[in-house]
């Protein structure tokens, strides 16, 4: 897998999966916040990717998805994962 | 729903008793100065806010943030987005003020001073961030 510095694009929000692995688990927006102990208002941002979110809640959030982080999270969705 | 526990019920009252004490002590300087009824308005104005302030956080998030306890960490990241855009509109006012004042052929007091404030606070917090990491 090829490093890809991400330093200088840190203000791009990240491409997430955290919509599809909450409803494969059957969750409402409510229901993850809750989980997370954030505002729904806050998962929704996450979703539509106009925020990201510091490193613990998304730890926090691949754990509670049982995935690792960078399948939830993706800062270049475009690139050759195997590359 | 959120359970308002003691300390999140400390944080949500730190601001409207600051706005009270706040009004109470323009109330006290007006009054001093000969005021004492706009000192009385003064007071109202900010225990008003201390109210609203108090009724709003316990109803929605934004409420929370106006009330300095902002309900997670994307709220507390616009918290410090709007406080960092304060910072910016008092600067540029201070500019302002100052090239007004030095164009009136004028030392530019009291906003050199209000400036030099600004950018040695600006410097030091600079400094004891990068210190502490």
């Amino acid at each position: 897998m090829t490093f890809v510095p991400v330093s200088s694009k840190l203000d791009i929000a990240m491409k997430n999966r955290v919509a599809e692995f909450r409803s494969t688990k059957g969750l409402t927006q409510a229901q993850l916040a809750a989980a997370m102990n954030v505002s729904r208002q806050t998962i929704n941002s996450i979703e539509t990717e106009r925020y990201t979110p510091s490193l613990p809640l998304a730890i926090a959030l691949a754990r509670y998805f049982e995935r690792p982080v960078e399948e939830v999270f993706d800062d270049n969705p475009g690139r050759d994962e195997h590359g | 729903m959120t359970t308002l526990g003691e300390t999140n019920m400390v944080r949500r009252l730190a601001v409207p008793i600051t706005a009270v004490l706040l009004g109470a002590a323009a109330w006290a300087a007006q009054a001093l100065g000969g005021d004492f009824l706009g000192g009385a308005v003064s007071f109202a104005i900010l225990a008003a806010y201390g109210i609203l302030v108090l009724v709003l956080s316990s109803r929605s998030d934004v409420g929370r943030v106006l009330a300095g306890d902002p309900p997670d960490e994307r709220y507390r990241a616009i918290d410090m987005r709007a406080l960092a855009a304060v910072g910016l509109v008092l600067i540029l006012y201070v500019i302002g003020g100052f090239l007004w004042e030095q164009a009136h052929g004028r030392s530019g007091a009291p906003f050199t001073l209000m400036g030099a404030v600004a950018g040695l606070t600006y410097l030091g917090f600079v400094i004891y961030g990068r210190l502490g990491g």
